[in-house]
């Protein structure tokens, strides 16, 4: 059964989404949006593939020599995908089988091998101080290699040995931070820098098109029909699906340039990317009921910049934090500032990217962030409802929510 | 019927309306008048809950304006706005919807008014490129677009040719015969005197006077005698002057080297006025009657 208040709600929902449609078409037209759109995304696939270049350029590289009568099923084992840890996957391993010890000891010397290891003996031979993560590496193939000689004399199945091996634990570091994996690095601070970007840009569009309504007088056109709050709504949603369009554009990109250039993407980023999205859409309805309500304080678009100031001061500020933030994702200045609510929509994504982040910090720096949009929500529309229309005066915020 | 009761609203210090009170039928075109800054824009956003009322009730049909009826009413602000990006067909269209109007009717509407106001090659033209004549019409299409029971024109003829003006006259009166009820401010008042029949005045936020336009004008305690003159005449003015003084106690309102208009009060015999007037030589015309509505106005808002 359709109620009036139910009829209420569904034309109030189709006069928001009226308003959207249009801030979204003219927006979308606009050929500075297109171009800035294809730089952006062809910034962004560069972006990515330097990453990817970086990435690829870091792995050790070694040769290592292998001896005895093993050495078949021995090098066999060290092609075997190594364990799913950073730190051994991205070693570049090129194996030579000289004839004899003798022979594998000389290519120590001259230095054309770093590593010797002996299949039948099991014992390995290091030509400096050796890499821990290759030690793991050689250490896992020789276990794989013996067990499964062991298994066949014992007449174990081999399918039993294979299960054991395919569970081996990872290996990684257990002091991250200490290095961020540069894919990470590059992909978490271009999430912050293009949340930050986009917050900025989107922001000032809405900014501009709150102004330019009052300025035109067409806002009173508008409120002859449509209550302030749900103008408010409606150009909030369209401003925002026509930036998560853009960005949708942008990510797109990064992942294709990522995929594209072959480099091995941290768990933490593929984590990050989507994640990007949802950051922006809550970061977003916070500044943009800020940036409108900003607006709506002004009649002309000189004044826009003075009455945006508080704003963008948080931005600049946000922005000086971010780089500090990637330089130590865990520390705890870091984590805290990621909870605080006109932060956590850059600096999250940016330690999600190069770090672990708890599920619990996640929950916490979400809720917060939802509360404050809210109570800015309430807020904003608010000083949005009464300003709209005191034309020619320049409002200032605290006495749009004083007057009424 | 629109009704507006004793309607009161303060910005801080100043009162912007203490008192209006007004109403407009169905098919009556209802001329609202008064002074700069009486608060005739004030109320008439107040009918469109623009504005939020310290005091007062409006209704439209008894019940008080919310969402549903006033979508039912067509508004044109006295300030102009339009979005200057945005296509004139597109543009009517977008307000159409926003009055609740689905789509295939939207376009209806807008494809019948863009003729109707002669816009239709422009259809597809950016708002900033139009002329100002063009734009007041977009204007109007606007409130017009979603056929409203209801018209509130605020100083719908101002920065109008005498052109626009005449067809904007055609397009109310036209609506008005169709019942539409049309509530409309000016600062023209020989255009209101010949378009509307009732008017309302409001001065300092208070409606001051209202009724039917001729009615008002001869409950006037005064009445006018007008007296133009060529050659020889132009001489006697001074004399006429002087002798209806001294008969009747006139007094002169205006006064050029070939013509005179005198207030006399309404109890003087008409016919001994115009007489006395007549009997000066080379009269070209001669005329007794109540005041202009611009007099009426300028008395009512005096205080």
């Amino acid at each position: 059964m359709v109620t009036p208040a139910d009829d209420r709600r569904r034309r109030s929902l189709t006069t928001v989404w009226l308003v959207a449609r249009r801030e979204i078409r003219e927006r979308t037209r606009r050929t500075a949006f297109r171009w800035s759109t294809v730089g952006l995304a062809a910034l962004t696939m560069l972006a990515g593939t330097v990453a990817g270049l970086v990435e690829q350029g870091s792995g050790p590289e070694y040769t290592v020599a292998v001896v005895g009568s093993q050495t078949e099923a021995l090098v066999d084992a060290l092609a075997e995908p190594p364990p799913e840890g950073r730190a051994t996957s991205s070693l570049q391993l090129t194996v030579v089988t000289p004839s004899s010890m003798a022979e594998a000891v000389a290519l120590l010397r001259t230095g054309t091998a770093e590593v010797v290891v002996d299949s039948d003996d099991p014992s390995v031979v290091w030509q400096a101080a050796p890499d821990p993560a290759l030690a793991s590496r050689i250490d896992s193939a020789l276990r794989a290699v013996q067990l499964r000689s062991a298994a066949a004399t014992e007449g174990l199945p081999i399918e039993v040995v294979d299960e054991v091996l395919a569970g081996a634990p990872d290996v990684s570091s257990i002091s991250p931070g200490t290095s961020v994996d540069p894919v990470a690095l590059v992909a978490g601070i271009g999430a912050a820098v293009l949340l930050l970007a986009s917050l900025t840009l989107w922001g000032n569009y809405l900014l501009m098109s709150v102004i330019e309504e009052k300025d035109t007088a067409v806002v009173e056109v508008l409120l002859g029909q449509v209550p302030a709050r749900q103008l408010l709504a409606g150009k909030v949603l369209g401003t925002g699906l026509a930036a998560l369009g853009q960005i949708g554009v942008l990510l797109a990109a990064a992942a294709l340039a990522l995929v594209l250039s072959g480099t091995a993407v941290p768990p933490g980023v593929v984590a990050a990317i989507p994640s990007v999205l949802v950051w922006f859409v809550l970061g977003f309805w916070l500044y943009a009921t800020l940036y409108a309500a900003a607006g709506s304080l002004v009649s002309r678009q000189e004044d826009a910049g003075q009455a945006a100031a508080p704003i963008t001061i948080v931005l600049v500020a946000t922005y000086i934090v971010v780089f500090q933030t990637a330089e130590s994702p865990d520390s705890t200045v870091a984590t805290v500032l990621s909870l605080v609510p006109p932060l956590a929509p850059m600096l999250m994504p940016l330690r999600i990217a190069t770090s672990s982040v708890a599920l619990w910090e996640v929950m916490v720096a979400v809720s917060l962030l939802v509360l404050t949009g809210l109570l800015v929500l309430r807020l904003a529309s608010r000083i949005y409802e009464r300003s709209i229309l005191q034309r020619g005066v320049r409002t200032g915020w605290a006495d749009a929510l004083r007057s009424r | 019927m629109l009704e507006l009761h004793d309607l009161h609203k303060r910005y801080g210090d100043v009162v912007a309306l203490d008192g209006v009170s007004l109403s407009v039928k169905r098919g009556q075109l209802v001329g609202f008048l008064g002074p700069n800054g009486a608060g005739k824009t004030t109320a008439m956003r107040a009918i469109l809950r623009v504005v939020q009322l310290d005091r007062g009730t409006i209704t439209w049909d008894g019940h008080p304006v919310d969402e549903d009826t006033r979508r039912r009413i067509g508004y044109m602000p006295a300030e102009r706005g339009l979005y200057p990006a945005m296509r004139v067909a597109e543009h009517i269209e977008y307000l159409g919807r926003l009055a609740g109007l689905d789509a295939p009717s939207a376009r209806r509407a807008t494809r019948t008014w863009l003729e109707r106001l002669d816009l239709a090659g422009r259809a597809d033209d950016e708002v900033r490129t139009l002329s100002t004549g063009n734009m007041q019409r977009v204007q109007l299409a606007l409130a017009l677009v979603h056929e409203p029971e209801l018209l509130v024109l605020d100083e719908p003829f101002s920065g109008l040719d005498p052109l626009a003006s005449t067809s904007m006259r055609a397009i109310l009166e036209e609506l008005l015969g169709g019942g539409t009820a049309v509530l409309f401010s000016s600062h023209q008042l020989d255009l209101v005197q010949d378009l509307a029949r009732d008017v309302v005045i409001v001065h300092r936020g208070a409606t001051v006077l209202s009724g039917d336009v001729s009615t008002l004008r001869s409950a006037s305690p005064h009445r006018f005698v007008e007296l133009s003159v060529t050659g020889e005449g132009r001489h006697r003015l001074d004399d006429l002057e002087d002798e209806l003084f001294d008969r009747f106690g006139s007094t002169v309102v205006r006064r050029t080297a070939a013509a005179v208009r005198l207030r006399v009060s309404s109890e003087v015999d008409a016919r001994q006025v115009v007489e006395a007037a007549a009997r000066v030589p080379e009269v070209v015309g001669v005329s007794y009657g109540p005041p202009d509505l611009s007099e009426v106005f300028a008395e009512a808002v005096r205080w």
